[in-house]
Parts: C-alpha cells; structure tokens; sequence
C-alpha cells in the first residue's frame, strides 16, 4: 500500500511539475524538492542567490538582471523556510540550474556581471537574462562573450545606450514580449526603448541569420496568441528567438504560455 | 505673307517640340563595353534635378520597361520633376540579360561590375543634362530589386534613396560586403512570391543562389541605419493586403520602409496600392537640399 502510495506522489509531482501547453520535453528531477536560498551582495548590488538544494557543483547558472527584485518581497532572509511562491525561482528544480537575480538600474556599469560569475566557481556556463529592461542587450554589445546565451523579458534596448554602441560579435539571444505592453511598447519609445523587432533584428544582422520559422503555440484558455519567430541560419550557430505575445502582460508572461521552460530550453541549447 | 506664316509655322512646330518630353536612347562606353540606355526628360525639366534610375529584372529589357503602360514612372517624372533613366543590363554567361548581382553562374565569369557601371552613368548624365549630383535614386524590380541591395551595400553615398521591388539580399553580398553607411532604403515584396521567396532560400533550392528571407535583409538596412522605432500601417485594401512597416528614429535620420503585400507575387504590385507613386514620394521625402 505504502509503495503504491510512493508511486502515485511520484507521478503526480511529475504531472504537476509538466505544464500544460508544453511543447518541450522537460522532465523536473524527483527527489530535489526544495530550493536553497543565499542573498548576496555584488559590487554593491543586493543579489538573491536560488538552486536546488542537491544541486551538482559546476551546474549552469542564469543570472536575471531585474529593476525591481521581484524575488524579494517573497523572500525573508529571517524566515527559517523562505517562500518558494515565484515561478521562475521553482523551474530551477526542473531546468536543474542556479538563478542569481540582481537588483540592477539601467544605467549600470556591467562590470559587476564579472563579479557576479566569480560567486559560481567551476560552472562553465552562464546565462543572462533581464527582466524590464534591455542590460542583456547592452551585455551582448559590450561583453559578447561573457555569457552562452542572452535573453529578456519585457524590456528593451535604451535608447541612449544604443546610440552609442554596437554588436560587434554573433550572439544566441532570446526574446519574450506582449506586444501591448504597455510601459516598455512593442514599437519602441521616444528617447527611452527601441521597438522590439528592430533590437532583435539588430542581432539578427550581426549574427548574419539567414532565415525565419514561425511557430504558433497552443493558445491557452482565455489567453492571447503565442508565437516565436526563430532566425538562424548563421555560419556563428548564433540563432535569435523572439515570443510575441499577444497582451498587455508587461511581466514574465508565465500567464500565457510556459516562458521559463522555453527560455530554458533555448539557453541550454547553448 | 507666304513667308511670314511659314515663320509662324516653324516657330509653332518649334514650340511643340520644344515643350514634349523627350525619350532618347543612348549609349556609353564604360569598362570596355558599349552600354545602352533610355533617358527621358520631361516637359521644362529644370536645372539639377533628380535623376531616378529604373532597372529591368533579370531577362528583361530597358525598352519593355520605358514602353510599359502599367507602370506609371513616366506620368510621374512630369508631376515630380525628375529625369529617368533606363539603362540595360548585359548578357550574362547563363545568357540571359542580367545585372551582375553574384547568381551563381555569375561569380567569377561575369566580368562587368555594373555598380560601378551604374554610377559613371549617373555622372555622365549629370554632366550631359545638367542634372542634380545630390539626388540620384534608384529602384529596380527582381533582379533590378538585388542591385537595389548590392548598390545598398556598396555605394550607400551615391543615392539619395533606393527603392527595391521584389529584390533581394544573396548570401554572397552579406558576405562579401557590410553596411557602411545609412541609407534611406524601401523594399515591396509579396509574401505570395514564389521566384524571390519571402522566407528566402538559404540552401539554395531554388537555383538563383541561397538568399536571405526578406524581413531579414530588409531588418539588416534597419539595424545598420540604427532605426529606433517602428510605426505599421496597414493601407486601405485594392486587392492584397498591404502593410507598411515603417523603421525610423536613426541618428541620420535615414528611414526604412517595407510594405508586405500578402500573398502578392513576383511584381510591382501596382494591382494592390499605387507603387510607383510610393516610390517617387519616398524619393521626393529623401531629397537632398
């Protein structure tokens, strides 16, 4: 009876762990349950270090540069058993990788990102994702080799930052946005961001992608259309992903479709 | 008397003449070569003006171009003030008349560099007929449309504005030249067209050589001129849907536009908005003072 039991718990946490509307192939690791949680400081920049709690040395490692540290109000350093309540935070325990966010501003010196790896010794590969707001892409204009994959929910190039720089080297990039957003606009703003197609066709230029495949993904209920537009084709192996959500979801657009495991997915194939 | 009305006579003949538009076929010899061309100027043509270059597609002819009716250049060249000028392509060693735009059975045995052919026209021209030397343009359909590109790639300083119909970027001119300077680029193209296909043939299946899909060629103008922002507008419906996707906001100012006819073809698309009147208006709004 106990044994059955076992077997059942089992193969519900793999059904809840796989999310509905799954186009990949994730399976989340039965037996790593709960997550470590470590907060940090880098160069002055308050940083909330999460993994699994049997997480293997050496395991990939994305860091999330977000405006407004979203794991933090989730979290209390005080708490004996801090809240896991945060989606992305949890996927750790799938994707089997280490999250480091950190609370940066747009116009900070990226030097830090160097410090930042230096908390992760042994690991050899390093993703950088920004949350509402473009540092990925200044990341990949300035350090394009620093990390294996680029990637950014929400936000977009600024404008004064692209004025006075360039991609200079091939870079694997993905992209998540609604194209009604409302703060940081699908067409860009006014001396603030450009338009998304246009700071993911700048990479697609420099990767010197040939071509496109458009995939819609199955819609959720009440949701707004998904598609990716994937550009590859480049002699690098540099391929560009961009989601176009269709919304007003100015956030992590987990709402409509399973952003972290196709985040994921695209960066581990780097 | 007699004398007098014969005056009158010449005088008016005189007047006729003089106020037609007048369409000559000429030649120049460049690289070695005696290369032909229509040029047509209009009515009180006025000092400096813009000379607008209209190429022929891959097969094709510069006097098919000048004599066709469905395009309206000619009607335009009137209202903008604006000479044209149709030059003709060589034989290609396919053969075919063509522009040296790298099809594979072009590279290494084609010997005519016709960027450069194009542009000591254009001076030659300049100097002929007093034309402007700040306002050259230039469109081209198909093959006409990959000059359009290549000429993008090569002489960015020497068009005020390039307007491709149907054209395209070939892998070889990606990798044998860069973006060096912005340019105010235009491209319609038929998501529907099945010789220059939209979504490009990167393995070259289709035998012109591999090529990139258009948005993206058309987004590497964008990302080269640093356009910022992007404004669609999809036009009021004719027959295909058109949608003008318009990238702007570059620090020379220097636009790009891209109408997406759906399910359009190989063509001008004149049956779907007013290309030809599109094109001289992006010419006129990229002239240089």
């Amino acid at each position: 009876m106990k044994k059955i039991f076992y077997i059942i718990s089992a193969f519900l946490l793999f059904a809840v762990a796989c999310e509905p509307n799954n186009t990949t192939d994730e399976t989340p690791v039965v037996g790593a349950t709960s997550l470590t949680y470590a907060v940090e400081s880098i160069a002055d920049h308050e940083a909330v270090i999460v993994k699994p709690e049997d997480l293997e040395e050496g395991a990939p490692v994305v860091i999330v540069l977000a405006e407004d540290l979203e794991l933090r109000p989730l979290y209390s350093p005080v708490e004996e058993t801090p809240n896991v309540n945060f989606k992305a935070a949890e996927h750790c325990l799938i994707g089997r990788y280490a999250l480091c966010v950190i609370a940066t501003s747009s116009n900070d010196d990226l030097a830090f990102l160097t410090d930042a790896k230096a908390l992760f010794p042994g690991t050899s590969k390093f993703y950088l994702l920004s949350y509402r707001n473009g540092l990925s892409y200044t990341a990949a204009m300035q350090m394009p080799d620093a990390f294996a994959a680029y990637g950014c929910v929400s936000g977009a190039i600024d404008v004064n930052t692209y004025k006075t720089n360039n991609f200079t080297k091939p870079v694997s990039f993905v992209h998540v946005h609604a194209t009604g957003n409302a703060v940081c606009k699908w067409n860009g703003v006014q001396n603030k961001t450009v338009s998304v197609p246009l700071c993911v066709g700048a990479i697609v230029a420099v990767n010197e992608c040939v071509t496109f495949k458009e995939t819609d993904l199955l819609p959720r209920e009440g949701k707004g259309r998904v598609s990716c537009t994937h550009y590859l084709g480049s002699e690098s192996g540099c391929d560009v992903k961009l989601y176009s959500v269709e919304g007003t979801n100015g956030g992590w657009c987990d709402e409509e479709f399973e952003v972290y495991n196709q985040i994921w997915n695209f960066f581990k194939t780097h | 008397m007699k004398k007098i009305i014969m005056t009158l006579f010449a005088v008016l003949a005189f007047c006729l003449v003089s106020s037609a538009a007048t369409t000559k076929s000429e030649t120049i010899v460049d690289q070695g070569l005696t290369r032909s061309y229509y040029i047509y100027l209009p009515d009180n043509l006025p000092a400096d003006a813009p000379l607008v270059f209209i190429l022929h597609g891959y097969g094709g002819s510069a006097s098919s171009y000048i004599n066709n009716s469905s395009l309206s250049f000619k009607e335009l060249a009137e209202e903008y003030k604006v000479a044209l000028c149709y030059p003709q392509a060589t034989t290609d060693p396919k053969p075919n008349t063509g522009w040296n735009v790298y099809y594979p059975w072009q590279i290494d045995k084609m010997k005519v560099d016709d960027c450069e052919f194009i542009c000591a026209l254009a001076k030659h021209l300049q100097a002929k007929y007093n034309l402007s030397e700040k306002n050259v343009f230039l469109t081209g359909m198909s093959n006409g449309g990959e000059m359009c590109y290549l000429m993008a790639y090569r002489k960015p300083k020497e068009f005020a504005a390039i307007a491709s119909m149907a054209g395209l970027t070939l892998t070889e001119m990606a990798k044998r030249h860069n973006y060096t300077e912005p340019i105010a680029f235009m491209e319609v193209h038929g998501t529907g067209d099945k010789t220059s296909r939209w979504e490009g043939d990167p393995t070259n299946q289709y035998g012109w050589g591999a090529y990139l899909a258009v948005p993206v060629a058309v987004g590497a103008i964008a990302a080269a001129n640093k356009c910022m922002y992007e404004e669609t507008t999809v036009l009021p419906q004719i027959k295909n849907r058109v949608t003008l996707r318009r990238y702007y906001g570059a620090p020379s100012g220097k636009e790009v536009l891209f109408y997406e006819v759906r399910n359009g073809g190989h063509n001008w698309a004149t049956d779907s908005f007013d290309s030809c009147r599109t094109i001289m208006e992006f010419f006129k709004k990229n002239m240089v003072k």
